[in-house]
């Protein structure tokens, strides 16, 4: 028997669905707002990257490669870094974690973070490079890697908002 | 045809499309990194339109931290109370002694104005702007602030707190504005040691420290020194306090700026009437800009021509400089 959705029900689950990429979405704008912590704005944590990654393990459906490109290209021109280059990065992210996601889906926090510190890593590395490339110079990579490290230092927060939110995800409405 | 065969076809299918979507972003993503460089117009644009839909969430997103650190703010002055009275006390008696002496050589310098016929800077116009929101990272250093051209915010004016200079406006939007900092990568900004009048450029490095370059060979600079605008490239007016020197040692020369990144909630803007490099670059401009450099560079090669031709006191013609014989 087919049952015919209602229009509310429709919203209901359209909502739901964009849930990842409004998480990222928000992450995004988080990287350019003030905080008022004293050294803390030249080397934000890196959040999009924590949500990217999480939602490449959990819900790869509904956070694809153009979701990611989106929020890349939105961050890079809102937060002024040369364009491309978070772009780039969480592409590569979205595409390198989603096919190792058995290896972390069912397992606890611990071994997220551990992968999370791997590609924290990658991505700082990788950017520094690029942006060396793009820029013709040589930013400290101290303070890429210190935004690395705290991103890896917040992940266990954003794992919990987003783990929070996926339940949302399958609850029936 | 069996259900499952269809579905094996659907799946190869999209994982063909997958591949070739993942493919096809990434090239995508390295043609936005050419297309920064090469067109900064359009690029800077597209930056306007984004900061300036963003701006109302920003805001939003930026008063949390605003007002937490405003609590802590008013907890750390009340706990220092005491204490910063009888300082502010100490700096009311000092400026007291300031104002009657700023009174006393105000008149003077314009008395000597007036014997001069000294042509004076041009009159500013200036106003003050909330900051929301600091793009923060190791690969930009900037603010936002909450004003654009509907406020008649204009590109390339100067950014300063109470302490100094802290950047200049890069971007305008209709909302929102964009202020590149003095210690972001690409700062450039003329300067000048206070007391000895060395020249040097202030280069950002997206460090606290920005550095001094192209200081000149034997030009004696210390921990200490203050270092100010020196107006040269019409970016700056000149006298506009930027930092101190912070160290100096034999290959780098680091300036700790005045301005504080970390507190900074409010910026004026000042409008000094000055071009500078970061003029409009809208196309008539740039067209205008284009000519007057061919007149200019026609000029002076009519003018070397003229002075090669012209013989020396002893009858030989005027030997060409390097620059004529490079000169296509």
């Amino acid at each position: 028997m087919i049952i015919e959705k209602t229009f509310r029900q429709k919203c209901d689950l359209a909502i739901r669905q964009t849930l990842p990429f409004l998480t990222a979405f928000i992450a995004a704008l988080l990287m350019a707002t003030q905080t008022h912590v004293p050294r803390l704005n030249s080397m934000m944590p890196m959040l999009t990257l924590g949500v990217v990654f999480f939602w490449a393990v959990h819900r790869p459906l509904l956070f694809g490669m153009g979701s990611a490109f989106v929020i890349g290209l939105m961050q890079d021109l809102v937060t002024g870094v040369p364009l491309g280059l978070g772009t780039l990065i969480l592409l590569l992210t979205r595409a390198g974690v989603t096919p190792q996601a058995r290896l972390f889906l069912g397992k606890p926090l611990v071994f997220h973070w551990w992968g999370f510190i791997l590609v924290a890593l990658a991505a700082a590395v990788a950017s520094w490079i690029l942006a060396a490339m793009i820029l013709g110079v040589i930013a400290p990579i101290s303070q890429v890697l210190m935004s690395a490290l705290l991103g890896v230092v917040v992940f266990p927060v954003t794992y919990g908002i987003c783990i929070l939110l996926e339940r949302l995800l399958v609850e029936e409405p | 045809m069996k259900p499952s065969a269809v579905s094996g076809r659907w799946q190869t299918a999209r994982m063909v499309f997958q591949r070739f979507a993942f493919a096809a972003l990434v090239v995508a993503a390295f043609a936005l990194m050419l297309l920064g460089k090469a067109d900064t117009i359009l690029v800077e644009r597209a930056r306007t339109l984004v900061v300036d839909a963003m701006a109302p969430v920003i805001r939003a997103l930026s008063q949390p931290a605003g007002a937490i650190s405003e609590i802590a703010e008013n907890v750390r002055d009340l706990a220092n109370l005491r204490a910063e009275n009888a300082r502010l006390r100490e700096d009311n008696e000092q400026l007291l002694r300031w104002r009657d002496m700023a009174r006393r050589l105000e008149a003077e310098n314009a008395e000597l104005q007036g014997l001069t016929d000294y042509v004076p800077l041009p009159d500013s116009r200036s106003f003050t702007i909330r900051v929301m929101g600091d793009t923060g990272g190791a690969f930009a250093h900037g603010v936002l602030i909450a004003a654009g051209s509907q406020a008649n915010v204009r590109k390339g004016m100067a950014a300063l707190s109470g302490d100094g200079l802290v950047g200049r406006v890069a971007q305008v939007g209709h909302r929102a504005s964009r202020v590149v900092l003095i210690t972001d990568i690409t700062s450039r900004v003329p300067v000048v040691i206070e007391n000895t009048r060395t020249r040097a450029i202030l280069a950002g490095n997206n460090t606290e420290k920005p550095r001094l370059i192209y200081v000149p060979a034997g030009a004696r600079v210390s921990p200490g020194d203050r270092v100010v605008t020196s107006g040269h490239a019409g970016a700056f007016p000149p006298g506009i306090p930027v930092g101190v020197v912070s160290s100096v040692d034999d290959t780098v020369i680091r300036v700790q700026p005045f301005m504080d990144r970390d507190r900074l909630e409010i910026v004026r803007l000042v409008d000094y009437g000055l071009s500078g490099i970061l003029g409009s670059l809208d196309e008539e401009s740039r067209a205008a800009q284009a000519e007057a450099l061919k007149a200019a560079r026609e000029k002076g090669k009519a003018q070397r021509l003229k002075d090669s031709q012209q013989p020396n006191a002893d009858g030989t013609p005027q030997p060409q400089t390097p620059a004529d014989a490079a000169e296509p």
